[in-house]
């Protein structure tokens, strides 16, 4: 599974998650949901953009880990 | 997907309705039913008490059961309606409710299979709740996978 490591990322660069919706153009309450883990899917387009701001790689903020368990698709 | 106006679309209200007026049906038929099934007895036998009696009490409790799941049907339809009024349509709780539809319909054509030892037309009417639960039944899972398409979408950020 995929984890999200947004808020590590965050914590490193002191910004807050109403800050960083904002530029990304995103509402806070979608960030939230994948600040915690609980997305589904991220558009390529956001992750552009909260790179940018961020200013770090995808994999700063993304991590696969093997899981055991049944993936749906 | 658009999101919910504030203008109701014209299907939507004549299905509001119609829910309402089966409503009001349901309940005049639980008045009414005793007489309505004096005056159909009578009809079938052409007066013959005996017949009457043995069979109206007997053929009154089986129509009676008959209405429950239909109560519980209407109670449903409600419940679907305000769920589409609100906009939450492709939801886990809308696809539970037509779930239970379902297996109203199909409940009330055991009672129909019963009912049809005394009248031929119970088999008819059975017949035709098992194919009414079974179209609710593959509509459920149309909804059921446009829920899941919706929750892909909504948890994409």
């Amino acid at each position: 599974m995929i984890i999200v490591n947004l808020d590590v990322m965050m914590a490193k660069r002191k910004i807050s998650l109403g800050e960083l919706s904002d530029k990304v153009g995103i509402t806070p309450a979608n960030l939230s949901i994948l600040k915690t883990g609980k997305a589904k899917a991220i558009r390529f387009s956001t992750l552009d953009k909260i790179c940018k701001i961020l200013d770090c790689q995808p994999a700063d903020i993304l991590e696969y880990e093997y899981s055991d368990s049944e993936m749906e698709d | 997907m658009k999101d919910q106006t504030s203008k109701l679309p014209f299907a939507t209200i004549v299905a509001m309705a119609m829910t309402l007026l089966t409503a009001l049906l349901v309940v005049a038929m639980t008045l009414f039913l005793p007489s309505i099934l004096d005056f159909y007895l009578e009809y079938v036998s052409g007066g013959n008490a005996s017949y009457i009696s043995t069979h109206k009490t007997p053929v009154l409790v089986l129509l009676y059961a008959a209405l429950v799941p239909v109560y519980a049907a209407v109670a449903g339809l409600f419940l679907l309606l305000s769920n589409v009024h609100r906009g939450r349509v492709f939801t886990r709780s809308s696809v539970l409710l037509i779930g239970i539809l379902s297996a109203c319909v199909y409940v009330e054509s055991v009672i129909c299979a019963v009912l049809s030892r005394y009248f031929i037309l119970g088999a008819v009417l059975c017949f035709a709740a098992l194919l009414l639960g079974t179209l609710l039944l593959v509509v459920r899972s149309v909804i059921a996978q446009a829920a899941e398409i919706k929750a892909e979408n909504d948890f994409t950020v």
